[in-house]
């Protein structure tokens, strides 16, 4: 090499540094928020949402909602803690968008636990992501109560650290409208199911056609269509032959919106059509279709559960209700339940919030969250049916708005 | 399986074909003049599909009102983005061109679908009329589906007639098979080609009102179709309409088909398998020549 | 269509000076990694891990745009799927770790296997040219997504995770995959050796033979080349380049996931080389730390972050052509020469 070279890369070089000292120094200058054990300073959670990509039609406003909550929580005196006297300390989160990649929600939760250090994280949702998040809160030590990861077989890989509030479970998923199924009259004699092809609705059709067939009803097709099929002729065309008593949508519910207008437009004929997701999002898009379906809910606000006035708040302020969005509630319970695990261990202290949430039981507006060894939790759902264009909840009765119409009329 | 389910499979099959076919007539048009592979192609439908419908739920303006308000507006934009964002490509080596087309391209399509997912949300919409439906023995057809292929053939002889008879489409024929000799005769290659890329764009709009009549629409559904619209013109051939009509209807009808007998999880599939057979099997009739 | 530069005289002219830009890359790389080393001392000083492994994904994703670079810079083929390759050597690294956790036994089967997957999805992929090029490797990346999307035993669209730690013996030393420092200095040296072996290759005759290609096509066979073996070997090479890159991620992070073959991953790869500097090779390290720091910070400051990225995206290939790189390594490379003279 040359002296000019030389020269040349010495001054390269001193740039080079320069930035990498800047970059130092802005790693340095992040404040350090969190103060394990402080009475004084906020307990932050860090939490990711999937406010862009694949999942994003299922998060509306959910980072308004997550800023309201802490807003809630901290106007009603914070986070009781015994080991500061019972004084209330605020609450504060750290919110990223996880675009619903895997890759980049890993990347951000080891951002939170090194760069923003925060003292807990809540909240990650889907099983592509509750995944590969768990490690991290492994590896790091910080308890992670996650909100809509219903794959039981993703908490059975001996974390010490991680929690789940999915809701409705999937093994629970349809318990009551399967219990309604039983009551009813004219029974159904036979079902078919129309699966979304995605992990989490195959996962509900596989245990509920087993459910059905246990249960007398003669399963006479399954079908499954990709999230990208706009002509549902040919899947319509095999249920008009098949003639099933009940259609069992297993689908999220974006994708299945021309399902549910090809479905009226082909005149299908059934007792029942029932959607796995029920939602307002699905009920924004395709109006009056809706109408007579049943469905699943997993709160409601004439549940007066311990909370359900705080939850109710939320909600209102926020501009969304849990029609509108049924992955609301197992968010809402994550932040909840790391809240009522933090003030059981009566300090800001990541072990004693780990023992407080082993096998722990928390309060909920749609009742109790009862962890198995595992961190998964056993919640069901409540079944509703869309009348005169209105949400009701129609099983099991002794928290009904009102009666199932049966058989449902726009199916005839 | 009966006959009649078969049948109602390939009714709906040719339905969504001709849309196909509608699309691909814009992507035929401009890549034959341009030579520009525009990725952002089937997300102008995505986009103007989204437009139609949001005009639809808050003014319910009708949807021919809304065609002639909407299709206009897309061909300035694309003939502005040709002139404004492609053609100082054009002066750069083939290789930087190519790179530097299908970057800006993918990137347009990437900002188009995002800006609208922001602005309207990233969720599925249409223009829901309930027309009355005709029952010819266990087969149903809607009144507006019906309206849909009436237009779809309408337009087609239209755009037929239009290449064939006016000295605009003679320049595009001319161009598409001779692009020298087309210049040196006149056909002055700038204004052309941005016409082109106009009307292809505008093209695409018709088949976004139509396709909203009956198909839910979202922001990020374009690269899907493009690659569709691809497909039937690499099988058609660039600058055959005819050829593509008979493509378009034939992808349709086949991904209703496959289904019907196979699954409709892999409907979308086939294009792109289609696409991959047919180039491997015929890539030196289809070789790409530099403009 | 002759232009002079396609005469022998000229050629070896136009050698020289393709030399001293060689030359001006390596200089550039050495520059990069001292600058790396500066990083790794001073995050291992502050005791920091979330910048380290930032950083050590962003140089995987640097080897895997090296991949793309030899293709595109080199040969003149845009692929539109070349994440298939990455994504590839991923799972097949993430299957290898989950039985035995052998670094060297997991990197020599990812060899092996990607170069007879490059091998025959290059016998596909080489038929066409031009944009039909980027349609059959979307195409072919696209149907492979969707085969590992949907099949159960590769952990379908939730991916694969709880890859174990992995020791990388180095004779002298072993490197945890899980240590921050070590991890990171361990793929420093790996994606420059990829580098290295990359500009050795195309220093060699066949390396301009692959030049010719990319200038005009038709005329290389009359020089007494098959350019369609030519062709399919620079693809099998980059291949295996993207593979052992790919390799490395599910050691950095613990999971695999189908979104590592999608399209965002392909067009990422081919954004990272643009930014950096088209047939630069140098310029693929350079655009993906760009690349990774942009998007980390954007990220984390805006939901619109994609809008951003594309406006980006478009600006670079109006306004700086050629790349950073193609800015700056002109300029060392005059440098070289005043001093060589």
């Amino acid at each position: 090499m040359t002296g000019t070279t030389t020269k040349r890369g010495q001054q390269w070089r001193a740039a080079r540094v320069a930035v990498a000292l800047a970059a130092v120094a802005w790693l340095a200058s992040t404040p350090a928020d969190a103060k394990l054990g402080s009475c004084t300073d906020p307990v932050v959670f860090g939490t990711t949402i999937s406010e862009t990509g694949l999942f994003s039609t299922l998060t509306g406003n959910w980072r308004k909602m997550t800023e309201i909550f802490a807003d809630e929580i901290n106007k009603a005196g914070g986070i009781k803690l015994s080991s500061c006297g019972d004084k209330g300390v605020p609450v504060k989160f750290v919110v990223y968008d996880d675009q619903s990649v895997p890759a980049t929600a890993v990347q951000l939760y080891e951002r939170m636990a090194s760069v923003d250090q925060v003292d807990f994280f809540v909240g990650p949702d889907w099983s592509s992501i509750g995944g590969p998040v768990p490690p991290v809160a492994e590896r790091h030590g910080i308890p992670i109560v996650m909100g809509n990861v219903a794959t039981p077989s993703l908490y059975q890989r001996g974390y010490k650290w991680v929690w789940g509030t999915p809701a409705p479970a999937v093994p629970r998923w349809s318990e009551r409208y399967f219990d309604m199924l039983a009551h009813v009259d004219p029974k159904p004699k036979t079902i078919m199911f129309l699966t979304h092809d995605n992990p989490v609705m195959k996962a509900i059709t596989a245990v509920w056609s087993k459910k059905a067939a246990a249960q007398g009803i003669k399963v006479v097709g399954e079908e499954m269509f990709s999230a990208d099929l706009k002509d549902f002729t040919a899947l319509i065309a095999k249920v008009r032959a098949a003639k099933p008593d009940i259609v069992y949508i297993s689908s999220f519910d974006n994708p299945s919106v021309p399902l549910v207008q090809q479905l009226r437009q082909f005149k299908v004929r059934a007792m029942d059509v029932h959607h796995a997701m029920l939602t307002g999002a699905l009920k924004k898009q395709v109006g009056k279709d809706l109408e007579g379906m049943t469905g699943e809910l997993t709160w409601f606000p004439s549940v007066k559960g311990p909370y359900a006035d705080l939850y109710e708040r939320v909600m209102d302020r926020t501009g969304i209700t849990m029609f509108d969005s049924i992955w609301t509630l197992a968010r809402l319970n994550s932040y909840l339940v790391m809240i009522q695990a933090i003030e059981k261990a009566g300090a800001v202290d990541r072990e004693k919030v780990q023992k407080a949430l082993y096998k722990g039981t928390f309060k909920s507006p749609a009742g109790d969250i009862v962890f198995d060894e595992h961190g998964f939790p056993d919640t069901g759902a409540f079944t509703i049916q869309m009348q005169n264009d209105k949400v009701e909840v129609v099983w099991p009765p002794d928290v009904a708005t009102a009666k199932p119409i049966w058989p449902s009329p726009t199916w005839q | 399986m009966s006959v009649d389910v078969v049948l109602q499979v390939v009714v709906g099959g040719v339905l969504l074909g001709g849309l196909y076919a509608l699309v691909a007539f814009g992507l035929s048009l401009i890549y034959g003049v341009v030579r520009i592979l525009n990725f952002a192609h089937g997300t102008i439908l995505a986009v103007v599909g989204v437009m139609a419908s949001v005009m639809f739920a808050s003014w319910q303006l009708s949807p021919v009102l809304i065609a002639l308000i909407l299709v206009p507006g897309v061909f300035v934009i694309g003939a502005l983005f040709y002139r404004g964002l492609l053609r100082p490509l054009e002066r750069r080596s083939p290789l930087e061109a190519t790179i530097g087309t299908v970057l800006v391209t993918v990137g347009a399509l990437l900002i188009l679908s995002d800006v609208t997912a922001v602005l309207a949300g990233p969720m599925q919409r249409n223009i829901l009329l309930r027309a009355p439906v005709i029952e010819v023995g266990d087969i149903i057809i809607s009144i507006t589906q019906l309206a849909i292929l009436a237009a779809i053939v309408v337009l087609t002889l239209a755009i037929h007639v239009i290449l064939k008879t006016t000295w605009f489409g003679l320049a595009v024929r001319a161009v598409t098979q001779e692009p020298v000799a087309a210049e040196l005769c006149g056909a002055r290659s700038l204004g052309i080609k941005t016409l082109t890329f106009g009307v292809g764009s505008a093209t695409v709009a018709m088949a976004a009102v139509l396709y909203v009549l009956t198909f839910p629409v979202d922001p990020y559904m374009g690269f899907g179709l493009t690659v569709k619209a691809f497909t039937i013109i690499v099988v058609g051939g660039i600058g055959n309409l005819p050829g593509a009509l008979i493509v378009g209807v034939l992808l349709g009808v086949a991904e209703g088909l496959v289904g019907l007998f196979w699954g409709p999880e892999w409907s979308p599939a086939i294009s792109v398998v289609l696409l991959l057979l047919i180039l491997v099997a015929f890539p030196a009739g289809f070789r790409w020549r530099r403009a | 269509m002759l232009s002079p530069s396609h005469l022998p005289l000229s050629a070896t002219l136009r050698h020289d000076r393709s030399g001293l830009l060689m030359r001006a890359s390596h200089v550039l790389v050495v520059v990069f990694v001292v600058a790396a080393l500066v990083f790794a001392a001073l995050g291992a000083a502050l005791g920091d891990t979330f910048f380290l492994r930032l950083a050590t994904e962003a140089l995987i994703l640097g080897g895997f745009a090296l991949s793309v670079d030899i293709l595109l810079g080199y040969t003149g083929l845009l692929s539109l799927g070349h994440a298939l390759y990455f994504g590839f050597g991923a799972y097949v690294s993430a299957l290898m770790l989950k039985q035995t956790p052998s670094f060297w036994l997991a990197m020599g089967v990812v060899l092996v296997a990607a170069a007879a997957f490059g091998f025959l999805t290059g016998l596909i992929a080489n038929r066409v040219r031009g944009v039909y090029f980027a349609l059959v490797t979307f195409g072919l990346a696209q149907v492979f997504a969707k085969v590992v999307y949907n099949t159960r035993a590769l952990g379908a669209s939730d991916g694969m995770i709880g890859i174990p730690i992995v020791p990388i013996e180095l004779g002298v030393v072993t490197v945890m995959s899980n240590a921050p420092v070590a991890f990171f200095l361990f793929t420093l040296g790996f994606v420059t050796m990829l580098y290295a072996v990359s500009a050795y290759l195309l220093d060699t005759s066949f390396g301009r033979v692959l030049g010719a290609l990319r200038a005009n096509e038709n005329r290389v066979p009359f020089l007494g080349y098959s350019t369609h073996r030519a062709r399919l070997a620079i693809y099998v090479f980059a291949s295996v380049v993207a593979a052992l890159s790919g390799a490395l991620y599910p050691m950095l992070r613990g999971f695999v996931s189908p979104e590592l073959m999608f399209f965002a991953a392909s067009g990422n790869a081919v954004i990272t080389v643009v930014i950096g500097g088209v047939g630069t090779l140098v310029g693929a390290l350079y655009g993906s730390v760009i690349l990774t720091v942009l998007k980390s910070v954007i990220g984390t400051m805006t939901e619109h972050h994609l809008i951003v990225v594309g406006l980006i995206f478009m600006a670079v290939v109006i306004f700086l052509p050629k790349g950073l790189m193609g800015f700056v390594r002109p300029r060392v490379a005059r440098l070289l020469d005043g001093g060589g003279r």
